[in-house]
C-alpha cells in the first residue's frame, strides 16, 4: 500500500516539477519599482554654470564611479550594459518618446498596453460631432489629470500597444558587489529575440542570458553609449531654459524585476533621429555619439579586461576658502558657478571633447571675487587662479545646454535708488505707464522661448494669473499689472499656478481687525483686503492666499473659495472671481488654491 | 425598505420551516451510527440477526435491530461514546463486540462473522470480536479527543481552543485562540456546540466561552468537510457536551498557580500571576431512561501585571485581571423510542479589568472589558423508520460586550472626560480614548434527513439532504469620551482629534457628539445534499452539492455582501485490505465563505474623525487637518473609485465574487499492529477571491512611494475612501502533509504527528489589510504567510503507571514562521511597507537578489502531568494532579517587532516561563 502511494506521490512531483520548469522559461516576475532609501527630493533643478564663456545649465545626479590612475587620480567611469530589444525583423521594441503637453516633460515607458501621455482631445477626431465631443471633453475635465481617458500607443510598425524596457543589471542603490562600477553611462547592447517572444516578458539579466545562451536570442554589442542616469521614481527631473529641442525623455527600464527610471540626459540622437524615430537594430552608423567614448585595458592576467569608458572632464567650482581657528579651513563653493567646457554632439560635424562625468575641482578664489568672473574654462587659465582638487567627487554632470542670450538692446531703469540694467525695448502699459517690453525677442523665439528682461536670456514664458507654472514651464510674471501691485507667485514653486503676489516684508496695516477672528475671516491690506486672504513669505518675496475649512459641504466649499473683485483694465472697471475653479485644501493649513489637475474650461 | 433579498431569504425560510415540520426521521452530524453485515463463515449474508447495542451516553437503554435479507442492520442518531453490542439468533453462537467508539457525524462500519452452534457448545458461548479502528468510508481528515483522554493531559490551556491548536494541521503559536487551520485564516473556522453553529457572527471567531470539564468530546476536523459543511474554509471545531445518565454523578475539580510556581523567570516577564479555577458539574436522570439533567459551571479567576518602571518615570500599572463563569445547563427527553429532544443552554460572564498593560498607559486611561455570552438550543432526532431519520435544531445565541474607560468605576462623569496623550512621555492619561456596547445576536434553524436505501443491484445509499438557515444581527453604539482626544507635548498643546456621530460635510460643517447607534445585519441559508454511496462493501463513493444564498446589510440598509453559490464536492474512501482496518481515501471539495458581520460593518458609518495640530501663531488647533470616518470612508464594490466610472464614464460596479477555496485531499489510514493506527493524509487548498479592503480614492505613482501630484485623489478630497472586494489578486495556498500515530486504547495511549506544510498568499492575517492599497507594494506581498510553519511535531501521550499513578506530556516542536521587515510609509503613515518579498529582509539594500529569509527560532516546548488517584488511600473518587509546563524552560521569541527602526528584530512575545499547576478533581 505505501508503495502505490509513494508511487503517485512521485508522478505528482514529477508532473509538477515540469510544469514549472516550462512554464518559467524567459518570464520574469515584476517585482515593485526599485526606490532609492531616505527621501529623494521631488525635483531636480538645473545647476547654472558656463560653458565656454555662455551660460549653461547642468543636472547633477550624483556619484558616478571610475577608473583611476596611478596616482589615484579620476581616468574614465565605466560603461555597463544596457539591453535594447528587437524584433526578428529589426525592429525596435523599445517605446516611442512621448511629449506630455502639460508639462513638456518626455516620457520613455514600456509594458503592455501603453497609453498615450496625453488625454484624448475629443475634437482632434476627424468628424467628430463638435457638440458632443466639446461634452466628452469636458466629461474629462471633471475627473483628475492622471486618470483621463488616453488611448492606447499603438506601434505601427508592430501593431501592438506593448513594448520593452532596457533591462540593467547596475543600478546605484546595491550595497554589496558592484556598487563601484555604476556611472550612468550605459552601452546599447541589442538582443534580438524570436517572433514568440512577448515584449517586456524578461525583466532581469539573468533570464536574459539565460535566453541567449539558449541560442533563441541573439546579442551584439553596439559600442554605443548613452547616458542616463537613475532617479527615483518621486524626483521630477525639472526642464531647463536651454536646448528645449533635444528630447530628454524619463525612461523605464528593468533592474533585477524591479522596474527602474533614469533619465536620458545625454544620447537620444543614439537612439533616434531628429523626427523621433526610432533606430531600428544593426544601425551603429547612424547612431551618434553624443560624447566621448573610448576603449581601455584593465587589470592582467586573468583579470584582464577590455572596457568600454567614458573619459572623465573636469568641471571646475569657484570656492572662497578661509580659515580661522574655530572652525579650521572653510571651503564655500560660489553658487550657479560650474564651469566646464565641451558640448554634446548633436550632428556627426560637431566638434568632439564633451563628457558628461566631471571630477569636481575647486578654484580657490578671493572673498572681492566677482560673480561670473570665469566662465570659461579657458579664462581660469588664464588667471592663472591656485586649484585645489577635490579627490574624490567624481559626478555624472551633463550639461543640459547653453542658455540663448537675448537679442534686443539693453535698458537702463532707476528703481529704488539703484541702477537696473533690462534686456528690452522701452514701452508704455494701458495706462501709459513706462515698462521695460522684451517680448518678441528673435533670438528667444527661434528656440521657442521668450527673453527674460531681468536676466537678458531666454527663459520660459511669463504668466499671469491663474496659469500653470513651474520651472522650465513658464515662469510667473513679476511685474506690476492691473489686477496686482506685485504681480504674480508661482505655487508651489516646482509646478503650479500663478497666484496673486504680495510683498511680504510689508506689515498688514489691517492686523488689529483680525484679532478674535477666525482665520477664514482675515484680511490684509497686502492682499486687496480681500476677506480671508493672507500674506505668505514665499519665494524670496510673498503670496496672497486664501483660508479655508474643509469642513463643509463641497458646494459650500466652493462658495467659501469664491472671491470677486474688481480692477481697472484699458480704462474700464472688470469684475474676476479670484477663486474660480478653487478647492479647499489641506497644505500644511487649509487654503483656498487650485487642485494640481485643474484644467481651466476656458 | 424590503429588499429583493429580503423577499428571497423569507421565501427560504417558508421552505425551511415546511421541511422541519415534515415527519421524518433522524440522522445528524452531532450523532453517529452503526451499521454493518451479518456473515456467516462462507461469507454469505444471514438475515434475521437480532443485534442489540448499549451504552452509557445512550438515553432510552438498549436499541435492537433485527438483520435484512442483506444481513444489514443500522443504528442511527447515537450519541456519540463508547458501546457494546450484542448479536444473537437461533442456533447461532452469540457475537459480542464492545469498545465501538462511536464519534459525531461518523459511521463506524461493522461486520459480524457468525457461527452455527454445535452441540457440545454451552449456549451462553459468545465470540469477542474487536471493533474496528479505522472508520473505512469516510475521507474526512481530523481529529477526534475524548475527555478522558484529554482530562490527562498536561494542556497549557485548559479550554476547547487549546485543544483544537494541537491538531494537525492547526497552527496558533500565540495562543490567540482562534487557530489557523490548513491555510485558513483566524475567521474561517467553524465553532459549533452539539453540531449548534456558535461562532461568532461578526468577527467569524469562536463565539462561545466552555467550561472545560463539561467536554465530552472535540472533534477538530481539518479537511474534508464535504457539502454539509461546505461555508467553511478553515476547520470546523464541534464540541460534544456531557449529558446525564441514568445514574447520579457529581464532578467537582479545582487548579491553581501563582508566583511561587514560577521559575526561571527574569526582568522581562510579568508579575502577580495568579490564576484559579472551580468546577462543578452534577449529572443524573429526572426519569429513568426517559429525561436526564445535567448542570456544569466554572469560575475563573486570574490576574497578572506588566512590570512596573524602575526609573519610576512612568506610570505605576494596575493589574490585570479576570473574573469570569461559565455554565451550561442540558435536559435530554426521550420521547419514545424513536424521538429524543434534547435542550442545553450555555452562560458565560466576564470581567476583564485594565486590559491595555502598557508601561505607558496612566491608571485613570485603562480599559475595561464586560462581556457576556449566551446560548440556547433545542433539537428533536427522530427515527421514523430505519430507513429515514432527521434532526431539526433551533438555537439562539448572543454576545454582549462592553468595552470603556476603567475610569467609569469610580467616576460617574467619565463619558465626558477626553483622553489625552503626552507625546513628550508617550504617556496615555485622563482617560481611555473609546467606548462601546455592542450586541451580536445569531438565531439557527437547522437540519437534515437521510433516508438510506440497500440494494443489490446499486449498492447502498445514505442520502442525505439539509439545510441552515441564519439570521444575525449586530447593533452597536459607540462614542469617543468628551467627544475628543488631546495631544500635548508636556504641557503644549499638540493636537485635536474631534468626533462627530455625525458626518459635518453633510450638515454643513454641525458636528454632533454622542454615542452613535447603528445596526448591521445577515442572513444565510445553505441546502446541502449528499450520497453515501457503498457500490461495493469496501467502496464509499460521497458526491455532494451545496446551494449557498447569504446576504448582509450595513446601517443604512444598503447592500453590503450578496452571493449566491454552488459548491460541488466528490470523497471516496477504499478498504483495500477487506479487513476493515485500512482506508484510502481522496476527496474534492469546493467551499465558499459567504461573509460575516464585520464586512457590513466595515461599510457602516464610522465616528467623522477630524484631527488638527496645534497652530501656535494663531492659537487654535487649525494646522495640517484631515478629515476621516463618517459616512464616505468605505465603498462596496466599486474598485475604479468612489464615483464607480472609469475614466471613459461606464460604470465599473463589480458583484462580488464569493471567496473560495478548493481543497484536494489524498490520505491513507491503517491499524497497524492492534490498537495502533497509523495515518497520512496529504491536503492542497487553494483560496481565490479572498475579501479584501482596498484603497480607491488616491492615484499612486507606480512605486507607490507617493500620491501623484497632477490630481491625488479621484474625488478631489485628500481622503483614503476604502472599497469592499473579493478581488482575483487576493489568494493563497496551502500545502500540508500530516502523519500520525494514534493509540486509543490500553496503558499507553497516544496521538502522535508530524505535519509538513508550506502556506503562501498575499495575506491571511485579516481581511482588512494593506494588500492592495498601494499598487506600488502589491507585488511584494505574496509569499510565506505568517502561518507557514513549515514543521510541526507534536506528541500527546499518557501513561498508567499503576493503577494509581498516570504521567501524561505533551512535546512540541514547531519551526519558526516567516516574519518582516516593514519600512515606515510616508502617505498612510505607520511602518507597513515593504522593502523586499515577504518573509524577507531587504537588508538595507535594494538588490532583490542578496534578500534573506526573516523566520523566527524554532519552538520546542515540553509540558508535564503526573495524577494520582487518592481512592485507596481515603475510599472517595479524589485526583489530585500535578502539571509543569514548559518542562524545558525554553524562552522562544514567538514575536518580534516588524518595524524597520531602531526596535525592529526585538522580542515582544516570549514562550511563557516553566511553571506548575495544581490540581484536584473529586467524582461522585
Amino acid at each position: 500500500m505505501s508503495q502505490r502511494l509513494l508511487s503517485i506521490w512521485a508522478l505528482l512531483t514529477a508532473v509538477g516539477a515540469v510544469g514549472t520548469a516550462c512554464s518559467s522559461d524567459y518570464h520574469d516576475e515584476s517585482f515593485g519599482v526599485l526606490e532609492f532609501r531616505g527621501t529623494p527630493p521631488t525635483q531636480l533643478l538645473p545647476e547654472d554654470g558656463f560653458e565656454g564663456g555662455g551660460r549653461a545649465q547642468y543636472y547633477n545626479f550624483g556619484d558616478a564611479a571610475n577608473l583611476k590612475n596611478a596616482f589615484g587620480e579620476p581616468l574614465s567611469a565605466r560603461v555597463n550594459a544596457m539591453y535594447f530589444f528587437f524584433t526578428p525583423d529589426g525592429k525596435p521594441l523599445l517605446a516611442p518618446v512621448m511629449r506630455e503637453s502639460r508639462t513638456r516633460q518626455d516620457f520613455l515607458v514600456g509594458g503592455s498596453d501603453v497609453l498615450q501621455m496625453n488625454p484624448k482631445d475629443f475634437c482632434a477626431v476627424v468628424g467628430a460631432n463638435p457638440v458632443d465631443c466639446k461634452a466628452l471633453n469636458d466629461r474629462q475635465l471633471d475627473r483628475p489629470y492622471s486618470i483621463r481617458y488616453r488611448e492606447l500607443l499603438i506601434d505601427a510598425a508592430r501593431g501592438s500597444a506593448t513594448y520593452q524596457r532596457p533591462i540593467v543589471d547596475v543600478s546605484p542603490t546595491d550595497l554589496t558587489g558592484i556598487r563601484g562600477i555604476y556611472s550612468g553611462v550605459w552601452e546599447i547592447v541589442e538582443i534580438t529575440v524570436p517572433s514568440s517572444y512577448e515584449p517586456d516578458a524578461i525583466k532581469h539579466r539573468t533570464t536574459l542570458k539565460k535566453a541567449v545562451e539558449s541560442g533563441d536570442f541573439k546579442e551584439r554589442r553596439t559600442g554605443k553609449v548613452v547616458n542616463c542616469p537613475f532617479i527615483d521614481e518621486r524626483t521630477e527631473v525639472s526642464q531647463g531654459v536651454a536646448d528645449a529641442a533635444t528630447p530628454r525623455p524619463r525612461m523605464e527600464v528593468w533592474y533585477r524585476n524591479k522596474l527602474a527610471f533614469c533619465y536620458l540626459a545625454d544620447g537620444w540622437l543614439t537612439l533616434g533621429d531628429n523626427a523621433l524615430g526610432r533606430y531600428p537594430a544593426n544601425s551603429d552608423s547612424l547612431r551618434l555619439d553624443t560624447f566621448d567614448v573610448s576603449r581601455v585595458t584593465s587589470g592582467e592576467g586573468v583579470a584582464q579586461e577590455n572596457l568600454l569608458v567614458v573619459p572623465v572632464g573636469k568641471a571646475f567650482v569657484p570656492t572662497r576658502v578661509s580659515f580661522d581657528e574655530v572652525n579650521g579651513v572653510s571651503r564655500i563653493p560660489v553658487g550657479g558657478q560650474i564651469v566646464t567646457e565641451g558640448r554634446p554632439r548633436k550632428s556627426k560635424m560637431d566638434p568632439p571633447g564633451y563628457t558628461p562625468i566631471r571630477w569636481f575641482w575647486n578654484i580657490r578664489v578671493e572673498g572681492e571675487y566677482r560673480a561670473d568672473s570665469f566662465d570659461s574654462v579657458a579664462k581660469l587659465d588664464q588667471e592663472g587662479q591656485t586649484r585645489a582638487q577635490s579627490p574624490t567627487t567624481v559626478r555624472n554632470l551633463p550639461l543640459r545646454g547653453v542658455q540663448t542670450a537675448c537679442s534686443l538692446g539693453k535698458v537702463l531703469r532707476t528703481i529704488n535708488g539703484r541702477n537696473v540694467e533690462f534686456c528690452g525695448r522701452d514701452a508704455q502699459d494701458e495706462s501709459g505707464n513706462p515698462i521695460v517690453d522684451a517680448s518678441g525677442d528673435p533670438a528667444c523665439t527661434a528656440t521657442g522661448l521668450q527673453c527674460n528682461k531681468n536676466t537678458c536670456f531666454c527663459d520660459s514664458p511669463p504668466v499671469k494669473f491663474g496659469q500653470r507654472c513651474g520651472e522650465g514651464l513658464a515662469r510667473c510674471d513679476e511685474d506690476k499689472d492691473a489686477l496686482s501691485d506685485n504681480g504674480y507667485t508661482c505655487f508651489p514653486s516646482n509646478v503650479g499656478f500663478c497666484y496673486l503676489g504680495c510683498n511680504a516684508f510689508k506689515n498688514n496695516n489691517l492686523e488689529k481687525q483680525n484679532r478674535g477672528r477666525e482665520p477664514k475671516d482675515f484680511v490684509d491690506s497686502r492682499c486687496k483686503e480681500l476677506r480671508g486672504y493672507r500674506c505668505f513669505p514665499y519665494q524670496n518675496r510673498g503670496i496672497c492666499l486664501r483660508f479655508c475649512d474643509e469642513n463643509v459641504l463641497d458646494t459650500e466649499t466652493m462658495k467659501q473659495c469664491q472671491s470677486v473683485t474688481n480692477f481697472q483694465q484699458g480704462g474700464m472697471t472688470r469684475t474676476v472671481d479670484l477663486g474660480q475653479g478653487q478647492q479647499c485644501q489641506n497644505v500644511g493649513f487649509q487654503i483656498c488654491s487650485w487642485p494640481d489637475d485643474y484644467s481651466p474650461r476656458n | 425598505m424590503k429588499t429583493k433579498n429580503d423577499i428571497l431569504m423569507k421565501g427560504a425560510f417558508f421552505v425551511t420551516l415546511a421541511l422541519m415540520l415534515l415527519p421524518v426521521v433522524s440522522f445528524a452530524q452531532t450523532t453517529g451510527t452503526i451499521s454493518g453485515t451479518v456473515w456467516d463463515q462462507t461469507g454469505t449474508p444471514v438475515a434475521g440477526v437480532n443485534v442489540v447495542i448499549e451504552s452509557p451516553t445512550q438515553i432510552g437503554g438498549k436499541q435492537s435491530s433485527v438483520s435484512d435479507q442483506g444481513g444489514r442492520f443500522r443504528f442511527s442518531s447515537l450519541t456519540p461514546g463508547t458501546f457494546s453490542l450484542l448479536a444473537s439468533a437461533p442456533r447461532l453462537k452469540k457475537i459480542s463486540q464492545s469498545g465501538i467508539r462511536v464519534s459525531q457525524g461518523k459511521t463506524v462500519e461493522l461486520d459480524l462473522i457468525v457461527e452455527v452452534e454445535s452441540g457440545d457448545t454451552p449456549e451462553e458461548y459468545v465470540i469477542e470480536q474487536k471493533a474496528p479502528s479505522v472508520n473505512t468510508n469516510s475521507a474526512s481528515v481530523g481529529e477526534s479527543y475524548d475527555a478522558e483522554f484529554l482530562d490527562k493531559l498536561p494542556l497549557t490551556s485548559r479550554d476547547y481552543q487549546g485543544v483544537v491548536a494541537l491538531t494537525p494541521g492547526a497552527t496558533d503559536r500565540e495562543g490567540s485562540g482562534n487557530a489557523q487551520v490548513r491555510g485558513g485564516a483566524y475567521f474561517n473556522n467553524s465553532y459549533k456546540i452539539d453540531g449548534f453553529e456558535t461562532t461568532d457572527p461578526v468577527t467569524h471567531t469562536f463565539g462561545q466561552n466552555f467550561s472545560f470539564n463539561a467536554i465530552s468530546q472535540v472533534d477538530v476536523q481539518t479537511a474534508g468537510f464535504g457539502a454539509e459543511n461546505s461555508g467553511t474554509t478553515g476547520g470546523i471545531v464541534n464540541i460534544v457536551t456531557k449529558s446525564g445518565s441514568n445514574k447520579f454523578e457529581f464532578d467537582s475539580s479545582a487548579t491553581y498557580t501563582d508566583d511561587h510556581m514560577r521559575f526561571f523567570e527574569d526582568n522581562r516577564d510579568r508579575g502577580g500571576n495568579r490564576a484559579a479555577n472551580v468546577g462543578l458539574q452534577v449529572g443524573g436522570p429526572i426519569q429513568k431512561d426517559r429525561i436526564w439533567f445535567y448542570v456544569a459551571g466554572e469560575v475563573n479567576n486570574s490576574t497578572s501585571t506588566i512590570l512596573a518602571d524602575t526609573s519610576g518615570q512612568l506610570p505605576n500599572p494596575p493589574p490585570f485581571s479576570i473574573l469570569a463563569f461559565n455554565g451550561l445547563a442540558k435536559i435530554t427527553w426521550q420521547l419514545n423510542p424513536r424521538n429524543k429532544v434534547e435542550w442545553k443552554s450555555t452562560y458565560s460572564t466576564g470581567d476583564f479589568r485594565n486590559i491595555r498593560q502598557s508601561p505607558f498607559v496612566e491608571p485613570e486611561a485603562e480599559a475595561r472589558q464586560l462581556q457576556t455570552t449566551l446560548f440556547s438550543g433545542l433539537s428533536l432526532n427522530s427515527v421514523l423508520t430505519d430507513n429515514l431519520v432527521s434532526v431539526i435544531r433551533a438555537g439562539y445565541q448572543q454576545q454582549y460586550f462592553d468595552v470603556g474607560p476603567e475610569s467609569c468605576l469610580w467616576d460617574p462623569n467619565c463619558s465626558n472626560v477626553p483622553g489625552e496623550i503626552d507625546f513628550a512621555s508617550g504617556v496615555s492619561r485622563k482617560n481611555f480614548t473609546s467606548q462601546s456596547r455592542q450586541y451580536r445576536r445569531t438565531f439557527e434553524l437547522s437540519g437534515d434527513v437521510t433516508y438510506f436505501k440497500d440494494t443489490k443491484a446499486l449498492g447502498t445509499h445514505g442520502i442525505k439532504f439539509g439545510w441552515k438557515y441564519l439570521a444575525a444581527e449586530n447593533p452597536l453604539a459607540m462614542t469617543v469620551p468628551g467627544d475628543q482626544v488631546l495631544g500635548y507635548i508636556g504641557q503644549e498643546p499638540y493636537f485635536r482629534q474631534e468626533t462627530c456621530v455625525n458626518d459635518p460635510r453633510q450638515e454643513g460643517g454641525n458636528c454632533r457628539s454622542g454615542w452613535l447607534r447603528s445596526d448591521v445585519k445577515s442572513n444565510s441559508l445553505i441546502l446541502h445534499l449528499s450520497d453515501q454511496f457503498k457500490p461495493t462493501r469496501y467502496v464509499t463513493i460521497t458526491p455532494g452539492l451545496a446551494l449557498h444564498r447569504s446576504n448582509s446589510q450595513d446601517d443604512r440598509q444598503r447592500i453590503v455582501t450578496d452571493i449566491v453559490a454552488l459548491t460541488p464536492h466528490l470523497a471516496v474512501a477504499w478498504d483495500p485490505t477487506h479487513d476493515g482496518r485500512t482506508v484510502l481515501r481522496a476527496s474534492y471539495n469546493s467551499y465558499v465563505d459567504t461573509g460575516f458581520l464585520a464586512l457590513a460593518r466595515f461599510t457602516s458609518r464610522q465616528l467623522s474623525e477630524r484631527f488638527c495640530f496645534y497652530n501656535k501663531d494663531i492659537g487654535g488647533f487649525v494646522d495640517n487637518c484631515r478629515l476621516s470616518g463618517g459616512q464616505e470612508s468605505t465603498t462596496v464594490g466599486l474598485p475604479c473609485g468612489p464615483d464607480g466610472l472609469n475614466p471613459d464614464g461606464t460604470s465599473c460596479r463589480t458583484n462580488l465574487n464569493a471567496p473560495r477555496t478548493h481543497e484536494f485531499t489524498l490520505g491513507a489510514e491503517r491499524e497497524v499492529i492492534t490498537g495502533l493506527v497509523a495515518k497520512t493524509d496529504f491536503v492542497y487548498r487553494k483560496y481565490s477571491h479572498q475579501w479584501e479592503d482596498l484603497e480607491t480614492n488616491a492615484i499612486w505613482n507606480k512605486g507607490g512611494s507617493a500620491v501623484r501630484q497632477d490630481g491625488g485623489y479621484k474625488n478631489g478630497r485628500s481622503q483614503f475612501v476604502f472599497d469592499l472586494e473579493t478581488p482575483s489578486q487576493a489568494r493563497r495556498r496551502y500545502m500540508g502533509l500530516s502523519t500520525s500515530l494514534l493509540k486509543r486504547e490500553g496503558l499507553l495511549k497516544m496521538n502522535a504527528s508530524y505535519t509538513l506544510a508550506k502556506d503562501e498568499g498575499v495575506a491571511n492575517d485579516d481581511y482588512i489589510t494593506s494588500f492592495l492599497d498601494n499598487p506600488g507594494q502589491a507585488p511584494y506581498f505574496y509569499g510565506p504567510l505568517p502561518s507557514d510553519i513549515r514543521h510541526v511535531l507534536r506528541v500527546l501521550a499518557q501513561y498508567q503507571v499503576l493503577p494509581w499513578l498516570s504521567v501524561g506530556g505533551v512535546y512540541e516542536f514547531q519551526s519558526g514562521p516567516p516574519y518582516n521587515r516593514y519600512s515606515l510609509d510616508p502617505v498612510y503613515g505607520g511602518f507597513s511597507r515593504f522593502t523586499a518579498k515577504r518573509g524577507y529582509d531587504s537588508r538595507g539594500n535594494l538588490n532583490p537578489d542578496d534578500d534573506v529569509a526573516l523566520r523566527l527560532p524554532d519552538l520546542m516546548n515540553l509540558d508535564f502531568q503526573a495524577r494520582a488517584s487518592l481512592r485507596s488511600l481515603v475510599g472517595h473518587n479524589i485526583d489530585v494532579f500535578f502539571d509543569v509546563l514548559n518542562l524545558l524552560a525554553t524562552r522562544t521569541p514567538l514575536a518580534v517587532a516588524q518595524s524597520d527602526n531602531q526596535f525592529f528584530g526585538q522580542t515582544i512575545f516570549r514562550n511563557p516561563p516553566m511553571r506548575a499547576r495544581l490540581g484536584l478533581r473529586y467524582r461522585f
